[in-house]
């Protein structure tokens, strides 16, 4: 079976399967769907390796990142998701969370 | 610090300290009147340059409570046009793509066909139509006009003041703040709040609920040991339009992964430290008329356009709110963030958290607003009571009852 994430970032193939998402609401579904157990193991996952990604991710040209390095780009924006449920809601919805089909999420010129 | 006599610009008039009628807020009279008096007759924020950002270039607004469906148009002149969408044959909607780029509209009815600067252009079968004259037949205009790069339209067809009139002092408050730079965006969009568009934008010219409504999303990031319940830092008024500055609590503890989003980059709701540290941020802040206190906790203004746009700027990001009444208990909510356009995977990834954030916090305001709509026809209560860090709501009611009752060409 072929690798989803660069040789180097190996250790976090586990969740290049559940939590590499491309679009945002599908990442906000994601954390709001988990339990707060497994939003903690994915963060912790991946906090060791956040910067050391992020730094690699830089070497290539944005909007054009190769299918591994857009899996684990996108892994990224999955913890930042995750992380508003650990470091600051220490809860995956909030109380006052209407259905996500009320609302629409639209990027502009921020992923090219 | 709480707000005191220092921190309201001494121009600011005399708005009173008693409560206030909830009428506005869920009468059907007074909702007929707004109608008229503002939403027919002022300046209307409906979108900026950059959606439309070539010749041929168009997009579609809604502006409910006039009926009105707008396409505004990049022309192969250059100008900035807008039109009312409504085919001059038989009334139907010409354009039904949202955005787009095209040479015609061609209504889908009957297939009369409008040039980008709005004249009739073709007439299937013709010859039938005896006596027709096509140049009596182009789609009808709006005015239209274009502040920096926000495009305003006026669906009275003889508006009483030129744009730039009608903006006053907020015009040149903000006519050095740098739009062009801060190009890419992520939108939020509430097609239906079941509430009125005032009271939903009451809960964006406030922070006295921050540290309660939103303590489990915002927690300690404004206010702070030395101002608690988050008064503002300064408020002063351009006519009916409005100008609110907020600090950070420099004390707000931020976990790991914020922390690095903030060291990759900076926004509207960075820490403080973060942003001043940044000098590209703080050239930003100079260059403008922004924080007009000079604080060093400086977060951003809140800045009203009204009616129904608020602006909030801040170090290297704004936002733009748009209310959009669709019936007197209804509302279409549009909210953007504004960032420089993203030139690494670390700097897209720094936006995400801090628009996660802003998502999560507006959708609590859009279930707090609706509770307060649905409680406030019960007829349970008359009054509302405003502290003096509510001053801008006020304001905006002010504002409004002085257009509602035709007191004001403007304010």
């Amino acid at each position: 079976m072929s690798e989803l994430l660069p040789a180097r970032f190996a250790a976090l193939e586990t969740y290049g399967h559940g939590w590499a998402l491309e679009h945002a609401d599908a990442r906000l579904r994601k954390r709001m769907q988990s339990s707060m157990a497994e939003l903690e193991s994915f963060y912790h996952a991946m906090l060791p390796h956040l910067e050391a990604a992020l730094l690699y991710l830089d070497e290539f040209e944005f909007g054009r990142l190769p299918d591994a390095e857009r899996r684990l780009h996108w892994l990224t924006l999955a913890t930042a998701e995750a992380a508003l449920s650990v470091e600051i809601y220490r809860s995956p919805t909030l109380p006052m969370a209407p259905d996500v089909s009320r609302f629409q999420i639209i990027h502009t010129n921020m992923d090219d | 610090m709480p707000l005191t006599a220092n921190h309201i610009d001494s121009t600011v008039p005399d708005l009173g300290n008693g409560p206030l009628s909830t009428e506005p807020y869920i009468s059907l009279d007074y909702f007929a009147a707004e109608r008229e008096n503002i939403f027919g007759k002022l300046w209307l924020n409906v979108g900026r340059l950059m959606e439309i950002p070539a010749p041929g270039s168009f997009v579609l607004k809604a502006v409910e409570i006039r009926n009105a469906s707008v396409l505004v148009t990049h022309g192969k002149d250059g100008v900035i046009r807008a039109f009312h969408n409504v085919c001059s044959h038989r009334a139907s909607k010409v354009e039904w793509r949202t955005q787009g780029s095209s040479s015609a509209f061609t209504c889908p009815y009957h297939a009369w066909t409008f040039d980008l600067e709005g004249q009739l252009r073709s007439v299937p079968n013709e010859a039938n139509f005896i006596g027709l004259n096509k140049k009596n037949c182009g789609l009808t205009p709006i005015a239209c006009e274009v502040w920096k790069d926000l495009i305003f339209i006026n669906l009275d067809p003889k508006p009483a003041q030129s744009l730039r009139e009608y903006l006053g002092g907020l015009a040149t408050y903000g006519d050095d703040y740098p739009f062009d730079e801060l190009d890419a965006c992520v939108s939020l969009v509430v097609p239906e709040v079941r509430c009125n568009w005032k009271i939903f934008m009451d809960a964006f010219q406030e922070l006295y609920h921050i540290n309660v409504l939103h303590r489990q999303t915002l927690k300690t990031t404004y206010g702070g040991r030395d101002n608690p319940h988050g008064d503002p830092l300064y408020f002063r008024t351009f006519g009916p339009h409005r100008s609110l500055s907020f600090g950070f609590n420099v004390d707000h503890p931020v976990g790991p992964v914020e922390q690095m989003s903030q060291r990759f980059a900076n926004d509207l709701t960075s820490s403080a430290t973060a942003a001043l540290n940044s000098s590209k941020a703080t050239a930003q802040q100079q260059r403008a008329g922004l924080n007009p206190s000079n604080a060093h906790n400086w977060a951003f203004d809140i800045n009203t356009i009204f009616p129904n746009t608020l602006w909030l700027a801040g170090h290297g990001a704004f936002n733009i709110h748009r209310f959009w009444p669709i019936t007197a208990h209804t509302t279409r909510y549009e909210a953007t963030i504004y960032n420089p356009r993203p030139k690494r995977a670390s700097e897209r990834f720094a936006r995400e958290l801090r628009f996660g954030l802003f998502r999560d916090t507006v959708v609590e305001d859009v279930l707090n607003t609706e509770l307060c709509q649905q409680a406030l026809l019960s007829g349970a209560k008359q009054q509302v009571y405003l502290q003096t860090g509510e001053i801008s709501i006020r304001h905006h009611l002010h504002a409004v009852d002085r257009y509602v009752r035709g007191e004001a060409a403007h304010v």
